[in-house]
């Protein structure tokens, strides 16, 4: 026994609703001209529900990524450039690339040439 | 598919097509036809179009219930929004059907069918008013058949007990 076989009873009751119903529903002939007077004046480019959502959905994406695009690029970029602005200094002259401790200073000592130096015969020391 | 054909299909479902629309309007008849008339605007216009992965009445009667579905969250919005500027402190409350009483068994069936969930009223209503198998009303539904199954064996059993409680129910007047 199928699902369309099975209890009777509430079948009746169904049937005899589906026959006032049908016995009260509205002329097809007036109503489809009433939709096609409606369908004539509505776009017929207009999407449905589902296009519409789907557009909402990807405008909305499409949105965020730009967002987050302009939030992370400018960071990248900035770091990039201070460091090809680091590679061009360094190309032009490498001292000013080179890293040079505050306290390199403190190093030089008095007479510090004389342990740097080889002493000749017959030369004074400068 | 012409649209001669088109219209052809239309009329020969007709009443059926309204008897659903009946359905998923909880029986308001000047709603259930706007919808109806809505879903034969969008059928013609080419708004809906008609993939014939179905059948054309179960693809009909899936325009129809998202028609009526859309129809209902409008109209809700703008009840809410008319009650809110009339009564700034009123709360929206569910929209219960007040109980069935007369014994007249259309009628009664009408009633103990608005108390039901919206999926297990759906589902019934194909299924035995419809003659569609639970897999075709799945289809309309947009639902798994396991899920159709359930929601029918469940409003079965709760459409049986509002039913019994109408005919014991004595009748309150009117």
């Amino acid at each position: 026994m199928n699902d369309r076989q099975r209890d009777p009873e509430l079948r009746a009751l169904f049937e005899a609703q589906r026959q006032d119903d049908a016995s009260r529903a509205p002329s097809f002939a007036e109503m489809m001209a009433r939709a096609q007077a409606a369908a004539a004046t509505t776009p017929a480019t207009q999407p449905n529900l589902r296009t519409r959502r789907r557009r909402e959905w990807a405008g909305g994406l499409a949105a965020a990524a730009v967002i987050a695009a302009l939030i992370v690029i400018p960071r990248v970029r900035s770091g990039d450039d201070a460091f090809e602005q680091a590679v061009r200094s360094f190309q032009s002259d490498p001292a000013l690339g080179a890293w040079q401790s505050p306290t390199d200073g403190l190093l030089n000592l008095p007479g510090d040439r004389l342990l740097s130096t080889i002493p000749t015969v017959g030369t004074e020391p400068q | 598919m012409t649209s001669r054909e088109l219209e052809a299909w239309l009329e020969r479902l007709h009443e059926e097509s309204f008897g659903w629309a009946l359905s998923c309007c909880s029986g308001d008849r000047p709603r259930a036809e706007d919808v109806l008339q809505s879903a034969y605007v969008r059928v013609i216009a080419g708004r809906a179009v008609y993939g014939g992965r179905s059948t054309f009445r179960t693809w009909l009667f899936g325009v129809i219930r998202r028609v009526a579905w859309e129809h209902h969250r409008r109209g809700r919005s703008e009840r809410q929004r008319t009650l809110r500027l009339e009564h700034p402190d009123v709360r929206v409350v569910a929209d219960h059907r007040a109980a069935p009483d007369a014994v007249d068994s259309s009628r009664a069936l009408g009633a103990s069918l608005a108390r039901l969930p919206e999926r297990q009223r759906e589902v019934l209503h194909l299924v035995f008013y419809q003659d569609m198998s639970i897999a075709e009303a799945a289809e309309v539904m947009e639902i798994s058949v396991g899920s159709a199954r359930t929601h029918y064996e469940r409003g079965k059993a709760r459409l049986r007990a509002l039913l019994a409680e109408t005919h014991e129910r004595p009748s309150t007047g009117s």
